[in-house]
């Protein structure tokens, strides 16, 4: 039969397991999580999409990440990252404002390496060239 | 009666409840603390954010580079008869929805002595950090030095079209 004291240094066993679990879960979870991977690559674009808008004429720049595991959609007001079966709420959009006249467009789905174009007052997102890697 | 039967659990309790309080606290300070530095580590420099931004007032014809005779693009040299607010409008609007989670400039071309807003800069409100590029200004001369001062407020609420057009009076 469990006493009194017995009972009391087993719960402290128990507490010192369940805080290591529950530290040890939330860790995990945040070492899991691509909030870190999606924010980069949404600055990281919003901010070449600022530059290639500032640059007159042609230019292409790769976006220095592989995104095989995201999907990307690029339009006129913001960038979106997500990943398959995320809901809306949980996409990283970074919005930016282009001059009047521009637009931008692109998608990218398991692509890996892509590329932003800027053609004229367009910018698109696609898949890099083989030459372009 | 035995030792163990006259154990004290009022003592012990005591004890036992301060441990959970401090065990709930790390938990809470673990998870905070990773969100908080995972938010700090992968944020972006807002002086470089707006310095980008900044970039097309200086860069391209649609907003106040100077296009020349042949119409090719002087990046970095402005010209001044486009330093309007007309013209500012379009190179860098806000669409009321997002104004105010971005950047607001206020330009200023120093020797014109002429200042512009973006639609949802606030007057009095104050100015988070200034940007100071030298320039060269299209004249009827030729070129001459200037500076294009452009102060920046981040996150600016947004404002409703009255008060916008009140903020630029």
């Amino acid at each position: 039969m469990v006493t009194a004291r017995q009972f009391f240094y087993l719960s402290q066993v128990l507490a010192v397991f369940v805080f290591g679990v529950v530290a040890l879960s939330i860790a995990q979870a945040h070492a899991k999580s691509d909030f870190v991977l999606k924010t980069n690559i949404a600055d990281e674009i919003k901010m070449m999409v600022d530059t290639l808008v500032a640059v007159p004429g042609e230019a292409l720049v790769k976006v220095p990440y592989n995104t095989t595991d995201y999907s990307l959609l690029l339009t006129s007001e913001n960038i979106a990252i997500f990943k398959k079966g995320e809901n809306k709420e949980q996409w990283t959009i970074r919005p930016f404002f282009l001059p009047e006249g521009y637009h931008a467009q692109g998608s990218s789905v398991d692509l890996g390496r892509v590329c932003l174009e800027k053609k004229g007052k367009s910018i698109t997102l696609r898949r890099c060239l083989e030459d372009e890697r | 009666m035995s030792d163990d039967d006259s154990f004290l659990i009022p003592q012990e309790m005591f004890f036992y409840i301060i441990v959970v309080i401090i065990f709930a606290g790390m938990v809470l300070f673990l998870a905070f603390g990773i969100g908080t530095f995972k938010g700090r580590v992968v944020q972006t420099s807002p002086q470089l954010q707006a310095e980008l931004i900044a970039l097309r007032f200086t860069g391209i014809p649609e907003c106040f580079a100077y296009k020349d005779e042949r119409s090719i693009v002087r990046s970095g040299i402005i010209d001044p008869q486009k330093f309007s607010q007309d013209v500012l409008d379009r190179c860098y609007y806000h669409f009321r929805k997002e104004g105010f989670t971005s950047f607001n400039f206020r330009l200023q071309l120093q020797g014109e002595n002429k200042e512009l807003f973006t639609n949802n800069y606030k007057i009095n409100d104050r100015d988070d950090f200034t940007l100071v590029k030298e320039i060269l200004k299209r004249t009827t001369q030729g070129f001459e030095k200037d500076l294009l001062i452009i102060f920046v407020q981040e996150r600016v609420e947004r404002t409703t079209d009255g008060k916008k057009e009140e903020l630029r009076a």
